[in-house]
């Protein structure tokens, strides 16, 4: 039996973004719980360690780097970006002072949202690209081969293309924004 | 992707003159005290960029011989020991942010913390009375002004064993004064 696209796509990726929430609330908790509060002012540096280095994905896909698996690597981008973004989400809290802080706030939810739609997009493209799975594979091309043409021909699909117009200048934003937040962060601190 | 640098840029350029026109709104992390409110668009008053808070920007307006006239009524002269609870002139080798910081709310005193006796001249630590004013009650006004002998830096609340040795005793509802030592 087909499952409806609802189940297959969408509950999925309010699993993931409702998880997200619930754990950056649980780690928030425990640590005003332990009196470790303070520890969120640090969780700023690995969540953005964690996020810059997860680019990785993007050289390799723009081919500034040759080594590594582009699949394996996309999947350490989504990965890493997601675990980043609990531990800028914790670094945030629940203040309300400052407005930059705040938008790269939102940009980054926004960032995890679009993210996640590009996530399940690609899966739509892989299984629909899974048919001409056999067909390669008949040619007498190696599995690796195939693996490797399927997965450059799933991301550059139109579905795909349209997705990267709006995931980029979101990400570049949100980029923005943090920089600017960090810049200033170390500007005026005592 | 060259428009989006560009634009990304154009961008930058523009928030950049917003953060400079309303530095307040846009960065601020809390709100200022009520002393600093008209200077809160002026964030170098306090701020060395990327250099903390020197004393120096402090000192500007706030003399370090002068801290404290007003809040203790020494101008008023209703401090007993006025000039000596002035002990801010002695601590120029400190920052004044190890003990005050701002953004914290409107009410001055939530700009405290880090404060520690030990910081304090000697001839101020052992003299309470010239910052702390002595309880006017029953059991106060029979002993001497050497509060150290009950009560200690780290905590107001009494941690004291009982004992005969000092000016009284205390019983439920009453208070008697024991003779001198012979």
């Amino acid at each position: 039996m087909k499952h409806k696209p609802v189940l297959r796509y969408v509950v999925p990726f309010i699993q993931w973004y409702a998880l997200m929430i619930l754990i950056t609330i649980g780690i928030d908790y425990m640590l005003h719980y332990y009196q470790l509060a303070g520890v969120g002012r640090y969780l700023g540096y690995l969540g953005t360690f964690l996020l810059v280095f997860s680019f990785v994905y993007s050289l390799r896909k723009r081919k500034m780097i040759k080594s590594g698996s582009p699949k394996k690597l996309l999947i350490m981008h989504e990965y890493m970006a997601w675990v980043g973004s609990i531990m800028l989400l914790v670094h945030a809290g629940i203040h309300f002072n400052a407005i930059l802080p705040w938008l790269a706030v939102t940009m980054l939810l926004i960032s995890v949202a679009s993210g996640l739609v590009g996530k399940f997009l690609l899966k739509r493209s892989f299984e629909r690209l899974n048919a001409s799975r056999q067909a390669l594979m008949e040619t007498g091309l190696e599995k690796e081969a195939v693996d490797k043409k399927l997965f450059f021909d799933s991301i550059m699909v139109d579905a795909m293309k349209q997705w990267r117009t709006i995931h980029l200048p979101i990400a570049l934003v949100f980029g923005l924004f943090s920089l600017l937040h960090i810049i200033t962060v170390f500007m005026f601190s005592k | 992707m060259k428009n989006l640098i560009i634009t990304g840029i154009a961008m930058t350029a523009i928030f950049i003159l917003f953060m400079v026109q309303y530095p307040y709104i846009l960065l601020s992390p809390g709100e200022m005290s009520q002393g600093h409110q008209d200077i809160r668009q002026q964030c170098f008053s306090c701020h060395r960029p990327f250099g903390g808070i020197d004393n120096s920007k402090c000192i500007a307006c706030h003399t370090l011989a002068d801290i404290g006239r007003d809040s203790l009524g020494i101008a008023t002269g209703t401090v007993i020991k006025g000039e000596q609870a002035l002990f801010h002139n002695n601590l120029g080798k400190y920052a004044c942010t190890a003990c005050h910081t701002d953004h914290a709310g409107l009410n001055p005193e939530s700009a405290m913390n880090g404060f520690r006796h030990e910081i304090l001249p000697k001839t101020v630590i052992n003299d309470c009375i010239v910052c702390h004013q002595k309880p006017e009650d029953k059991l106060h006004l029979q002993l001497t002004d050497a509060c150290a002998k009950c009560h200690g830096t780290t905590a107001w609340k009494l941690d004291l064993a009982f004992s005969t040795r000092y000016g009284a005793t205390c019983r439920t509802g009453q208070l008697r004064q024991l003779p001198p030592k012979a």
